[in-house]
């Protein structure tokens, strides 16, 4: 949901609350036939010779008579057609603090019990059914003694008359909103007071203890004067009455003030002094029964409230935020239910009047569950945060060490095949290779017997032939793979000597960009087979002076030749001998095949010049060579 | 008349170069040592002109033996060739760092041993396709590529000259140390001292860190 929406769905829910309050408080709609009766003759039977006097109702004894302890008589002429109906009834909105009513001379009913201390039935409605046969056809009066005590809110609101069928729905609202209302509000505060304490308890912010302070003095504001028999404590209770409105306003304050991170220092001092003031003034009145003090200590209670809304109001411009708006719209309301009853109460002495002040809670309540709800949503949301986090850093760090076990197992392994092979090596090079030399020094100490001297040179051409063909083999086994130019430098350096002593030289000419070509180990040892074989066969039977080696790059192909200048016809002619020439013809077949291994040929045959060993082979274009190609030869 | 020292303990091959040795005009055979610690003894006072060392001897590494002869700071520096079954093992590379002058193969023909040896007395050094690669690259990237272990200092390391660069590429192709020449339009001769001076400038770089080190 959209913030603008949910903000607007706010509002309205507000509005509606509002407009219910507004409308069930204000229910004081004329019904059919029914007379609202403002004119009463009052006889004060606490003064001496008990004066009469006429008065408008509602009539508030705190503003009226505040010293006046005892009973008053209230004579009101009834309307004859308003008594013209099946079945007449008096609707008392609020009457106190003890009453008697009289019709016609006859007692009708009779309220709370005369003793001290006095009861107390002011925060009820009644409503009176009138005994038809007592009904007179004209001058029909009513008179109602009301009781009461100084600072207890006595007093008689507007009388109602006409059908009890009339009278029965606005009794109905005023029970719902006087008294069921005050229970409702009661328990609800209580409630939330305590699990709002519970909850600052348990999360030690001290916001939530604010708020379910407030809230207990509510719940007992709320239904303290409902209750009809006070006990010994009647002064007790209204002084307590009067100074709870200034510590919920404190509470509240203090709460409101510190969700939004306000409640500074010099806040806290002011709200302490308002309840010292509060605290005096209340005091003061109880002492003194000066309601001018009541007046003044609502005031300042509403001064605060306002003050404490500008507060949340400055903040909520500032940080546009749903809760701030929220709380200046419970600040708001609480402050206007307090003016509108301090103005009804205090200004207008209305006694009928019933508070809406205490409704005000609702609101505070619903920003509180708000915050509540928020805080919890919050510290959920960061959780699962902070879990999918955790979450993902485990995850992490297991495919890290699943990464690092497989390296580490690719590596121990490579390293054990590195090391069996080094050892193999080793073992081949330093074992067998130098039993080789061995066995190749003791040839050449060999005085060659009489007759004997070519299979002495032979024995001694197999011998280096043995090292050379160790050397290549153990260069394809190494792990660092050269490239093919570098092996063919490494095998004419291996095998110059032989030539040198067949009296054969080695024309080299490679050229740089056939260089560079890397091929797979398998590959390169195939041709280095293939190049020694060419020349094994010229040192033994082509009787040649010179070999001219060319190694170059057609394009895709690599072409090593391999030319002599010996006897041209060597493999027609039978010569040297028949040994020779078997090994010659195998030597052929194996480099045909080892050609064929490399997807390349070989022809072997005649040249002008003499015999020609010519291979060719595929090869991809080296990646660096293609893209420069100056710098094929250039690197070495 | 020039001195040859020898530490071989193979016998055979000891006899064969012994012979070899003898044979020759003008080369004369002061000793022979079948442990270190025999040549350690004797070389200080027969003072050859050169030594000829194998590597793998059954007290030691001859390596050793080279590092501490090339470190002594008398008058008397021999031309030190080792054994090598093929001119190019990391071991000849590394006895070569160590003060070495080249290698000789062994089994080699008896001319050749005696060629090498004279060459080695007339400060030339042998070299093979493997080590001028090595090379190249060893003075390409600086002595981090060193296998001696010494990773991470560094060392004012001397740089290859642009003749030498040329003799170790043409030499890493294949081409022999004539052929180089006439490629570079030099003499024998002139290459193989340019190989000398390109271990010389190895050893340089060898000892600045050794110094380091310690």
């Amino acid at each position: 949901m959209r913030p603008g929406l949910r903000r607007w769905l706010c509002g309205l829910a507000c509005l509606a609350v509002a407009a219910a309050m507004a409308g069930g408080l204000s229910a004081s709609t004329r019904e059919p036939g029914v007379q609202r009766l403002t004119e009463a003759v009052l006889t004060d039977h606490t003064q001496p010779g008990a004066p009469t006097t006429t008065v408008s109702l509602p009539d508030a004894w705190e503003h009226t008579a505040p010293s006046r302890d005892g009973r008053a008589s209230y004579r009101i002429t009834l309307p004859d057609e308003a008594l013209a109906t099946e079945q007449p009834a008096l609707f008392l909105r609020r009457v106190g603090n003890v009453f008697r009513v009289q019709f016609n001379g006859e007692p009708v009913l009779s309220v709370g019990e005369l003793r001290q201390p006095l009861p107390n039935y002011g925060q009820e409605p009644h409503l009176l059914r009138l005994p038809r046969h007592l009904i007179r056809a004209t001058d029909n009066e009513v008179v109602i003694d009301v009781i009461g005590e100084p600072r207890r809110e006595a007093g008689l609101s507007s009388v109602w008359v006409g059908p009890a069928a009339g009278l029965e729905p606005m009794y109905e609202w005023a029970m719902n909103l006087q008294v069921r209302g005050a229970w409702v509000l009661t328990s609800t505060s209580a409630t939330l007071g305590a699990l709002a304490l519970l909850v600052a308890w348990r999360t030690r912010q001290m916001v939530y203890g604010w708020f379910g302070l407030g809230n207990l003095i509510w719940a007992w504001r709320v239904s303290a004067l409902h209750l009809h028999d006070p006990g010994p404590w009647a002064a007790v209770l209204h002084w307590m009455f009067e100074l709870s409105y200034s510590l919920f306003v404190a509470c509240m304050g203090m709460f409101l003030l510190m969700l939004v991170q306000r409640d500074s220092a010099t806040a806290r001092r002011w709200i302490g002094a308002f309840v010292a003031v509060a605290f005096t003034l209340s005091l003061a009145n109880a002492w003194f029964n000066l309601p001018a003090l009541r007046t003044t200590h609502l005031l300042m209670a509403l001064v605060v409230t306002v003050i404490t809304a500008s507060f949340l109001g400055r903040h909520a411009l500032a940080q546009h935020s749903r809760t701030g708006w929220l709380l200046l719209a419970a600040a708001l309301t609480g402050g206007l239910f307090g003016l509108r009853d301090w103005i009804t109460f205090r200004v207008l002495r209305d006694y009928e009047a019933y508070t809406w002040t205490r409704y005000a809670i609702l609101a505070l309540m619903l920003v509180m569950v708000w915050q509540l709800v928020e805080d919890y949503a919050r510290s959920l949301a960061a959780q699962r945060e902070a879990t999918r986090r955790l979450q993902a850093a485990l995850e992490a760090k297991e495919r890290e060490l699943e990464r690092i076990y497989l390296e580490r197992r690719d590596s121990d392994r490579q390293q054990a095949v590195a090391a069996e092979r080094d050892r193999l090596l080793r073992d081949m090079h330093d074992g067998l290779g130098g039993r080789l030399v061995s066995a190749i020094a003791l040839a050449q100490q060999m005085p060659a017997p009489a007759g004997e001297a070519t299979a002495l040179q032979e024995l001694r051409m197999a011998l280096d032939d043995c090292l050379t063909e160790l050397r290549i083999t153990l260069d394809s086994l190494e792990s660092e793979q050269h490239s093919l130019g570098e092996s063919l430098a490494e095998m004419r350096f291996r095998l110059e000597p032989s030539l040198r002593a067949a009296g054969i030289r080695l024309v080299w000419n490679v050229h740089d960009d056939a260089l560079e070509a890397r091929l797979p180990a398998g590959h390169t040892l195939q041709i280095l087979r293939i190049v020694r074989e060419a020349f094994t066969n010229i040192i033994k039977h082509a009787q040649a002076t010179v070999v001219w080696l060319t190694l170059a790059r057609e394009g895709e192909t690599l072409r090593i030749t391999v030319l002599d200048n010996g006897m041209a016809q060597r493999a027609g002619t039978g010569q040297p001998g028949p040994l020779s020439l078997q090994g010659g013809k195998r030597g052929m077949a194996n480099m045909q095949r080892r050609a064929t291994l490399l997807g390349g040929e070989v022809e072997v045959g005649p040249h002008p010049e003499g015999w020609c060993v010519d291979l060719r082979f595929p090869v991809p274009l080296p990646c660096d060579a293609a893209a420069s190609p100056a710098l094929g030869g250039a690197v070495v | 008349m020039l001195t040859v020292y020898l530490v071989e303990d193979d016998p055979l091959l000891a006899r064969h170069v012994l012979d070899a040795l003898a044979q020759a005009d003008g080369i004369e055979c002061v000793g022979h040592a079948d442990r270190l610690a025999v040549a350690r003894e004797e070389l200080p006072s027969r003072c050859p002109q050169v030594l000829l060392s194998d590597l793998g001897l059954p007290d030691g590494d001859g390596t050793d033996l080279i590092r501490e002869i090339s470190l002594f700071s008398g008058p008397w520096r021999p031309h030190i060739l080792v054994y090598s079954v093929f001119g190019d093992e990391a071991k000849v590379i590394h006895a070569i760092e160590a003060g070495a002058d080249g290698y000789f193969l062994k089994g080699c023909a008896d001319r050749d041993l005696i060629h090498a040896v004279q060459r080695a007395a007339d400060g030339e050094s042998p070299i093979s396709p493997a080590i001028a690669r090595y090379l190249l690259k060893r003075f390409a990237a600086g002595p981090e590529a060193s296998p001696s272990g010494f990773d991470g200092l560094v060392s004012e390391e001397p740089q290859l000259s642009s003749p030498e660069h040329a003799v170790l590429r043409l030499v890493a192709q294949g081409y022999l140390a004539e052929e180089v020449g006439e490629r570079l339009m030099m003499s024998a001769h002139t290459v193989a001292t340019h190989v000398r001076a390109v271990y010389a400038k190895l050893q340089v770089g060898q000892r600045s860190m050794l110094g380091l080190a310690s």
